[in-house]
């Protein structure tokens, strides 16, 4: 492990990669109790559109991906309302628009393998700037979801009684939208868009087949989270593997395990 | 004092299809009251309009002195909806997490909770008979154990005014006996003011002081007799003309 640490982009891939691995479940809890884990996809898919466009006018491609990423959020949201009961039509159709954008300004990108490097992430290779926006981002996110905790969970309870209850679910939602897009266009820089996602259900999923309460899903999750990435970056190290996709394998590979000993426990007992 | 909900000449219609039309009613405090009417009379749709979500077509109907769509006081307010069999199924929260909802959303945005608040949402779970399952996750509940913590959800916010809407839906009948029992004596010690929409004409009656009923778009309060005429399927509306086929669909 110290062998590791002696390097500064190994280093900075640890901080970046724990930090994320706390925030990035937290907001995945939501997500996946209001029933749009897919949101983590669609905001990533168009976040390549921001990086794209990005490349192309020459500004960070960072700040494109999350001003795409935040259009895109908004989107969902407007269409959510529209259409409650089939929340998912919103996901689909966004992502759809953000892949197709992010198609067609992608062929007018000179360096591909520029542009490729968002796909996966490149958690190894980031910059002094990118590294204080995840700093940031990840302070800014911890900070709204202690404090919007109550509210949150009411939320993903049921949407119609919090309203009753008195919670301005407009405005809770409204932030919590900015934040999930931030926090996934800053991911997608790091672990890449293409599984971003996955690193915001998958640890949620193993939680909720261990946890005793709500609390303890989103404790469990953000440990599992952690432990994934630990594992994961260590291991790409060495075997040199792509660091993004070696930590969401762990994660998948983590809650295989857990669903096959829940499997023979229940059998056992 | 004011009424808790006034309602003046109320219309709705859900696309030119008229829900009820002119209805009238007031709810003072401290009433328990019931309104029936068969599947699609409108009853969850009048719930919602005094619940401020629906806008009326024409006709006002007011809370506790305010227009609903301007109510803003809305922890005086309960309200446990129609309770959905995969409500909460998967949810991962105890049971105690769940009651406490309410009483926390009361706090308002970036305050924390202290032990009076805790407090209180384990009084409304003893309230519910479910103080022994606070610790245990909404899942491994049955449905009516989830409806009485839904319930305690609400009344740990301490509530002047509880609307239900089909609370006697998918829950068994001793359970549909404790809740009301439950009602009655919310009502008569602590004086809350109860409104529950059913099809349960015959178990409400038992219980309630005023019975509402929605048919044919109209609303009528039906006295003792009428009630007994309802029980028996057969009194009659007003504006009714089409005679004994459409009459008494009240169960």
């Amino acid at each position: 492990m110290t062998a590791i640490l002696q390097y500064d982009f190994m280093r900075r891939a640890f901080i970046v990669g724990v930090l994320l691995a706390v925030v990035i479940p937290c907001v995945g809890v939501i997500v996946v109790l209001k029933r749009l884990s897919m949101i983590g996809d669609a905001l990533s898919h168009s976040s390549l559109a921001g990086v794209a466009a990005g490349l192309i006018m020459g500004f960070n491609p960072l700040l494109g991906a999350g001003a795409a990423c935040v259009a895109a959020a908004l989107a969902i949201e407007a269409i959510r309302k529209k259409i409650p009961r089939y929340s998912e039509i919103s996901i689909a159709v966004v992502m759809s628009a953000g892949i197709g954008l992010a198609g067609v300004l992608s062929g007018f990108v000179g360096n591909a393998a520029n542009f490729n490097s968002f796909l996966f992430g490149s958690i190894v290779a980031i910059s002094n700037f990118e590294m204080r926006l995840v700093i940031f981002v990840s302070l800014a996110v911890a900070a709204v979801f202690v404090l919007l905790y109550k509210e949150l969970f009411f939320i993903a309870l049921d949407e119609q009684a919090a309203r009753i209850a008195g919670v301005p679910t407009g405005t809770v939602n409204f932030i919590f939208t900015i934040l999930t897009a931030f926090t996934v266009s800053v991911a997608a820089r790091t672990v890449g868009a293409l599984i971003v996602s996955s690193l915001m259900v998958v640890p949620v999923a193993c939680a909720m087949q261990l946890a005793g309460s709500y609390r303890q899903t989103v404790i469990l999750s953000v440990c599992f989270a952690v432990l994934f990435t630990l594992c994961g970056l260590t291991l790409s190290y060495y075997a040199r593997l792509k660091p993004g996709a070696t930590i969401v394998l762990t994660g998948v590979f983590c809650l295989t395990l857990i669903l096959i000993g829940k499997k023979i426990m229940r059998r056992g007992s | 004092m004011n009424a808790v909900v006034q309602a003046e000449n109320l219309s709705f219609r859900y696309r030119d299809e008229p829900v009820f039309t002119r209805v009238n009613f007031s709810i003072e405090p401290g009433a328990f009251l019931a309104v029936i009417g068969a599947n699609g009379a409108g009853k969850s749709t009048l719930l919602r309009l005094i619940l401020g979500e629906l806008t009326p077509a024409a006709g006002s109907v007011r809370l506790f002195g305010r227009e609903a769509r301007q109510f803003h006081d809305w922890f005086r307010v309960g309200f446990l909806p129609q309770s959905s069999p995969a409500a909460g199924e998967n949810f991962p929260a105890t049971a105690e997490e769940i009651a406490s909802a309410n009483v926390f959303a009361r706090l308002g945005l970036f305050r924390f909770p202290g032990p009076q608040h805790r407090a209180r949402t384990r009084e409304a779970l003893r309230l519910v008979g479910m103080e022994q399952y606070a610790g245990r996750l909404i899942s491994s509940l049955s449905g009516g154990q989830r409806q009485r913590v839904m319930l305690a959800r609400v009344l740990a916010a301490e509530p002047d005014f509880l609307l239900l809407d089909e609370p006697t839906t998918g829950v068994d009948a001793a359970a549909v006996a404790a809740l009301f029992d439950l009602l009655t004596r919310l009502n008569r010690e602590k004086g809350l003011t109860v409104m529950m929409a059913t099809h349960d004409t015959e178990r409400a009656a038992a219980h309630v002081s005023r019975v509402l009923c929605l048919e044919n778009a109209s609303l009528l309060e039906l006295d003792k007799a009428q009630l007994e005429e309802e029980l028996r399927h057969k009194h009659k509306h007003p504006v009714m003309e089409d005679g004994a086929l459409s009459a008494g669909g009240g169960l």
